[in-house]
């Protein structure tokens, strides 16, 4: 049988039963936008996911513990050690700008912030991150900070006083990075590490180093060498994580991406198990017509219809089925997507993202579930007796 | 009038069929058969239901085949045949007309008449030409061509089966009682297109029925009873 005869007889096929078919249609669209929407909704959480974490893992090593300024010195001199950076959290969240409460991360640092956190200057000047001495009272904000200010206050924070833990401050410069901490919240004020020990903050100690390494290849040996160094200086065992521990970006990472790998298959599982049940409707509906159509198919049979030509004809039928199901679930979840992304604007992690790959595997999914659940209905209908068939009631 | 040829288009040597109930049980249908039909021959097979002259019409078809002894169409074994060769034989070399017409409600007219060329692989011809020429050697007026088989006359039907049976120009007509659900009017009507097929198409025909009356317009006739077959010469 011409293939344009087989496409024309299955469309045709399917119109005399349009009520049954568009019921079957349903069944497939809500299985791929379930499918669709499940995957764009993975695939988004996974950039934002591993955007975030990647952002979090500045430099090839993160030692974490309480880290003295002696413990850094130690570290940034090692040989292998090309760019360091301590973070010490003041964690005063009572900052005030032109009489508006806000709520950044406040953080000093001490080290080579430039190159850990590739930021660029929006306005004014930084200090010297490296000076250790350095007491004035200034900040440097970043340009989430400064936003939320201007939107609160319409007014912009540059050379402007701000008040953290009661002590007032000058906003010396803005300055703005790819990392979400800038971003997020209310932004970033970064203080000179010598301003804020002892008068916004008791502790002296850094709650993380950031390194680069001159060979980041060597991060396990590295990442181990630290580690032991810094416990033998505790008197502790040399891969205790009692006090201490090293983090690689790397192994960062890859944690990140299993994590979000794990909520991705889930959320495919759970689209898959709507398509599913859609497939399944898809098989009944071919069941339910090979059934009926027993005469038809003997006397196709009769004048000259092949067992290939019948199996085809069913398995188009399926196929034309699930495809358009396909389309018009894919169309919907394009529609959706465009609207969840409108009213999830302001989120950090619910994006949707149907890229091409997404679409194609949708396209791809929906002609494979029309080929399997119409494959049995079609065997069935192929090797039905001609004579049987004919007389069948 | 028609000439019937020597060559011999169906000819049946020692054909039995059986069908077997559950649990293994023969129960025979048709007794080790012999027959010739020759080309151009237009044959009644006369036989009371459940005589077994539609099973004996189904092997002759190729929509069935003999549990033993050989069938040959046209010099060719088809029990030999696989299932595809059989569908070949039945696009191409025979079609039936069947009594309760099994034309396809959604289709219209036209479309029921092409569908057995759309099967046909090797078909070059044009398919619009075709199925005119068998509508109107069917003698079924132009007006009905594109109405659904539900907008037609039982007899306007038979007509539309006739068209579909002849489109592919074969070498034999099977009709299995194609006056069954006719009038005697519309019922005469359509014996008289089949006399006409076969004496001006040279048309083999083998109708399948238990009516008499058939017996004055075909040259031979097949009685069959319990599965014989006995001869008797027709009155044509």
């Amino acid at each position: 049988m011409k293939t344009h005869f087989l496409i024309s007889e299955s469309f045709q096929a399917l119109r005399s039963n349009f009520l049954r078919s568009f019921l079957t249609i349903i069944g497939i669209v809500v299985g791929i936008f379930s499918v669709t929407a499940m995957l764009a909704l993975g695939e988004g959480l996974s950039s934002n996911v591993m955007d975030r974490f990647s952002s979090f893992a500045s430099g090839d090593l993160s030692v974490s513990g309480e880290i003295t300024y002696t413990d850094y010195s130690w570290i940034d001199e090692q040989a292998y050690i090309s760019k360091s950076l301590a973070t010490l959290s003041v964690g005063r969240s009572d900052v005030i700008a032109f009489g508006t409460d806000f709520s950044p991360t406040t953080q000093s640092v001490v080290g080579d912030y430039e190159d850990l956190q590739s930021y660029e200057i929006v306005e004014g000047e930084v200090f010297d991150w490296s000076d250790v001495d350095f007491t004035e009272s200034v900040v440097v904000v970043s340009d989430g900070f400064a936003d939320s200010v201007l939107e609160e206050t319409s007014q912009t924070v540059l050379n402007q006083t701000i008040t953290i833990g009661g002590q007032k401050f000058t906003v010396i410069g803005v300055i703005e990075s790819s990392s979400m901490l800038f971003t997020r919240g209310d932004g970033i004020v970064i203080l000179p590490y010598a301003r804020s020990v002892g008068t916004l903050t008791n502790s002296k100690n850094f709650s993380s180093v950031a390194v680069l390494l001159e060979d980041s290849t060597y991060f396990e040996i590295a990442g181990q060498h630290i580690l032991k160094s810094l416990n033998a200086s505790r008197q502790l065992a040399e891969d205790s994580e009692e006090i201490f521990s090293v983090e690689t970006s790397q192994s960062f990472i890859e944690t990140a991406q299993e994590t979000v790998g794990m909520i991705s298959t889930f959320l495919g599982i759970v689209g898959g198990i709507a398509l599913f049940v859609g497939g399944i409707g898809t098989m009944n509906m071919m069941l339910t017509t090979v059934t009926e159509r027993t005469k038809e198919i003997g006397l196709r049979k009769a004048v000259g219809a092949r067992d290939r030509d019948i199996l085809l004809q069913i398995l188009i039928e399926s196929v034309v089925l699930t495809s358009l199901g396909g389309l018009i679930g894919i169309l919907l979840s394009l529609g959706a997507a465009k609207i969840a992304n409108n009213i999830f604007a302001d989120s950090d992690i619910i994006t949707i993202i149907i890229n091409g790959q997404v679409i194609a595997l949708a396209a791809f999914v929906a002609v494979a579930v029309g080929v399997l659940f119409g494959l049995y209905p079609a065997r069935n209908a192929s090797k039905l007796q001609p004579v049987d068939a004919l007389r069948s009631e | 009038m028609s000439i019937v040829k020597e060559e011999k288009i169906i000819e049946l040597k020692d054909v039995s069929k059986s069908f077997y109930l559950q649990g293994g049980l023969e129960v025979p249908i048709l007794h080790h058969i012999d027959l010739s039909v020759y080309e151009g021959d237009m044959i009644a097979i006369l036989g009371p239901s459940g005589s077994g002259k539609s099973t004996l019409m189904n092997i002759i078809g190729g929509l069935d085949v003999a549990t033993s002894g050989e069938y040959l169409f046209a010099g060719k074994s088809v029990g030999k045949m696989s299932s595809d060769e059989l569908a070949e034989l039945r696009s191409t070399d025979i079609s039936f007309i069947f009594q309760s017409f099994h034309l396809l409600a959604g289709k219209t007219v036209y479309q029921n008449v092409m569908l057995p060329l759309i099967y046909q692989h090797s078909f070059a011809g044009d398919y619009d030409e075709y199925v005119a020429s068998a509508l109107k050697r069917a003698a079924l007026e132009e007006e009905h061509w594109h109405k659904k088989p539900n907008q037609l006359s039982g007899g306007q039907r038979q007509r539309v089966a006739i068209a579909r049976a002849l489109v592919a120009e074969p070498k034999l007509l099977l009709a299995d009682e194609p006056t069954g659900n006719l009038d005697s009017k519309t019922g005469d009507n359509i014996i008289h297109s089949l006399t006409y097929l076969n004496e001006t198409f040279g048309t083999t025909i083998v109708i399948v029925t238990h009516d008499e009356s058939l017996t004055d317009v075909v040259h031979r006739v097949i009685n069959i009873k319990d599965g014989v077959v006995f001869e008797t010469a027709g009155k044509k």
